[in-house]
């Protein structure tokens, strides 16, 4: 009776888990035309905006339907999200081009635009203004040490840095900088962006790296360093595109290409103060760049993360998301991981293959993963239920192995020893006295998930991540616990409904040993 | 009847039976005793078709064991362990009639044997709902011979079932066997190391050391023209006087 109610509870699991799978998949396929240009952007304001601008534009056009993929993270995840065509376009910087993407093959911009051609991609002419890098220090620093440019860190080694960790990376970013100045800064670490801001005003760090277009610059009333030995390559923005756009969408690339030559520094700071410090939407901000640059300001156009809709649907529709994620990857990984568990405890070869395997998985960093997955998965649901599914499985193999495995050993001979069958053992016996452990192992990759899906939202999978992201990126606490209250409120409800299942799943005659001395 | 002959066993190099002949007579009762590692669960182990023997061969009612009979031959055979041996999530009846489930029984075969099995153990029909956690030791051991019971096998193979019981529970258990294993006319293959308990229930007692059959007999055989210093030991050492006198069926 206790293994049919696993089969048949499992069996309404994963009908349910199909019917949300479905749903999902049939949101993606709504549009019969589909999309036919995917705009993506990184994960700050500056690129939301531009992202905004461009899907408006096209739209703007009739001919073609735009889709905004906004916030899918740092260069390395967007570029590979072009280069497996999961977007068609998206602002990037020519540094960023020269130094990250291409490793300093190319200079020239002709030598570039040959290389990138190789990719199959392009990219425009300058849009007009320079996103470069800099170092800031809040004026009280500036004042004490004495500092305008950056030759005057050299005599200031105590000088305490908070960089970015794509700063920190780049040959051009800090290593490169360090060399170039002759500097010896004795505390040097990795802080994300936005937090960095906090750090600074703080007096947790003394300098930043900050861009030139920063609209906290102004507001936080920081003192950028003179580069006075020019080391900082331009960062001047352009359109990155897949080739086959000319001939697939050459209306909507025509339209997007007006904004070439149209956004000076004054603008672009002037639309990124606009969001990153009034709480405009990007779509609002796109619409005052687009009026100040062009002089006129088409349509207004929602991004697919639907800015604009009351609280209450937004936080439903992101748990709504997340569910999807966890679920269906919990249930992916309850399925191989199971089967997997009850494979390694009858082969010690398997054994150590599938918990070495799983556990070696378990190490690689999130952000590593999906930068890994993207070549192969594209953007969005696909390569976040894989992540997700790798870092559910380790828990689920491990709890099913050693639940098995500590069965007490004249308990499993009586097994063979009445003639039960190897497969009605399993059913009947060894899977059953093993589901308080197997449980326990999916409630801990259950638990896990919750958290983990956040960052699926890096990738353009959504869930309460974006909130989240959006919210360190506009340094906007309200946006931080839209997403993150109902992540932790999340964790709490499936631990409950952990309990339940386990009332539900494991044999009366276990719990009552348990209970009993 | 079970044959064994010239059966070998070593498990990870060390010998747990030399070479072994010894024959269970069909509807009898043969208690297997000796100290412990002296060879008396490997042959029980052997017997259920468990491990094979390195060297020799098992008949079971003639047919030669080996692990292509090995599953049918279980089927044949009954077995209870210390505590009864019951798989703690299922309740007495589940761990009762799981192997004649699996092996596609009616509810109303299953049913009617189980009724009768409840009378021959003296358990009653509420113990059938328990866990084996809701159970005495006692009748824990029951189920674990209902359980045994519940396909009327031939044969029936015990391994120190009474040994973690309390003497009275003991005493009685020993006397419901004895009648089960009489009336039934089963063949039993019964591991104890407690000579009296042998004695009790067995019509014949094989005595083991270091994996070495030493002597065959009853009980008033083995007192009265004991084979070896070993026997004469063994009994000295449970208490019983040497040369026999009464006591012994």
């Amino acid at each position: 009776m206790t293994g049919m109610h696993v089969v048949r509870s499992l069996a309404i699991a994963l009908g349910l888990a199909l019917a949300l799978g479905a749903k999902g998949a049939a949101a993606d396929v709504a549009d019969p035309r589909g999309p036919a240009v995917t705009v993506g952007s990184k994960g700050f304001p500056e690129s939301w905006i531009l992202g905004a601008a461009l899907t408006a534009l096209v739209e703007e056009t009739g001919g073609a339907r735009a889709v905004h993929r906004k916030n899918l993270g740092g260069t390395e995840i967007t570029y590979q999200a072009l280069r497996a065509g999961s977007i068609d376009v998206y602002p990037e910087y020519t540094g960023t081009i020269a130094e990250v993407i291409l490793k300093r093959r190319a200079k020239s911009p002709a030598e570039m635009r040959a290389a990138l051609a190789e990719a199959g991609l392009a990219m425009s002419d300058p849009l007009g203004f320079n996103d470069g890098y800099a170092l800031a220090v809040t004026e009280s620093t500036a004042a004490r040490a004495s500092l305008h440019s950056l030759s005057d860190l050299k005599a200031h080694p105590e000088i305490r840095l908070g960089l970015t960790h794509e700063f920190l990376g780049r040959a051009d970013g800090y290593p490169g900088l360090a060399r170039h100045y002759g500097l010896a800064m004795r505390e040097v670490r990795g802080v994300q962006h936005e937090l960095a801001y906090e750090a600074l005003a703080r007096g947790q760090i003394d300098a930043m790296d900050i861009y030139t277009t920063d609209p906290q610059i102004e507001k936080l009333s920081l003192v950028l360093l003179r580069d006075d030995l020019g080391f900082f390559p331009r960062y001047d923005a352009v359109l990155l595109y897949r080739r086959d756009l000319a001939t697939r969408a050459p209306a909507a690339l025509e339209a997007m290409t007006r904004l070439v030559g149209r956004i000076d520094e004054k603008i672009m700071t002037r639309a990124n103060a606009a969001v990153a410090l009034k709480g405009v939407s990007a779509e609002e901000g796109a619409q005052e760049l687009l009026g100040d640059a062009l002089g006129e300001s088409p349509r207004p156009v929602g991004s697919a993360s639907g800015d604009g809709q009351g609280l209450a649907a937004r936080v439903l529709r992101n748990v709504t998301r997340h569910l999807e994620l966890v679920g269906i990857s919990l249930l992916l990984a309850v399925l191989v991981g199971v089967p997997l568990g009850i494979w390694a405890a009858r082969s010690r070869s398997v054994a150590l293959l599938s918990l070495g395997g799983a556990g070696l998985l378990q190490t690689v960093p999130s952000l590593a993963l999906l930068a890994f997955l993207i070549p192969l998965l594209g953007i969005g649901t696909a390569p976040a239920l894989v992540a997700l599914f790798v870092y559910g499985l380790l828990p689920i193999v491990q709890s099913t192995y050693t639940g098995l495995n500590s069965i007490p050993s004249a308990l499993s001979e009586a097994a063979d020893a009445i003639g039960l069958r190897p497969g009605t053992k399993l059913r009947r016996v060894a899977l059953p006295m093993a589901s308080p452990a197997i449980l326990s192992g999916i409630k801990t990759s259950a638990v896990i998930n919750v958290g983990t899906a956040t960052l699926a939202a890096l990738i353009g999978a959504e869930g309460l991540g974006n909130p989240i992201l959006q919210g360190i990126a506009l340094r906007d606490t309200g946006l931080i616990l839209e997403g993150s209250v109902p992540a932790a409120l999340l964790a709490l409800v499936v631990q409950g409904a952990f309990s339940w299942l386990d009332n539900l799943l494991i044999p009366q005659g276990l719990r009552l040993s348990t209970r009993l001395p | 009847m079970i044959v064994l002959s010239g059966v070998k066993k070593r498990f990870n190099g060390k010998e747990a039976l030399g070479r072994t002949d010894l024959t269970i007579e069909g509807e009898r009762c043969l208690a297997l005793v000796g100290p412990s590692g002296s060879g008396k669960s490997t042959i029980l182990r052997l017997v259920l078709g468990l491990v094979s023997p390195d060297e020799g061969t098992i008949t079971i009612g003639g047919d030669v064991l080996d692990a292509r009979t090995a599953a049918a031959a279980r089927l044949r055979m009954g077995y209870v362990i210390q505590d009864g041996g019951l798989f703690p999530h299922l309740d007495a009846e589940d761990n009762a009639v799981i192997v004649a489930r699996q092996n596609g029984w009616s509810p109303e075969r299953t049913k009617e044997r189980l009724a009768k099995l409840i009378d021959l153990v003296g358990l009653s029909a509420e113990h059938l709902r328990r866990y084996p956690v809701e159970l005495s030791g006692g009748e824990r051991q029951r189920v674990g011979l209902m359980r045994a019971l519940m396909l009327d096998p031939p044969i029936l193979l015990f391994d120190e079932p009474l040994a973690a019981l309390d003497p009275m529970i003991r005493v009685r258990l020993q006397e419901d066997l004895r009648r089960i294993f009489r009336d039934l006319k089963k063949t039993v293959l019964f591991v104890t190391h407690d000579l009296t308990e042998a004695a009790f229930v067995a019509d014949e007692i094989a005595l083991l050391h270091d994996g070495k059959l030493v002597q065959k007999g009853t009980l008033a055989e083995l007192m009265a023209q004991p084979k070896d210093a070993f026997v004469t030991e063994f009994f000295q050492a449970q208490r019983l006087q040497m040369p026999a006198g009464d006591g012994a069926p």
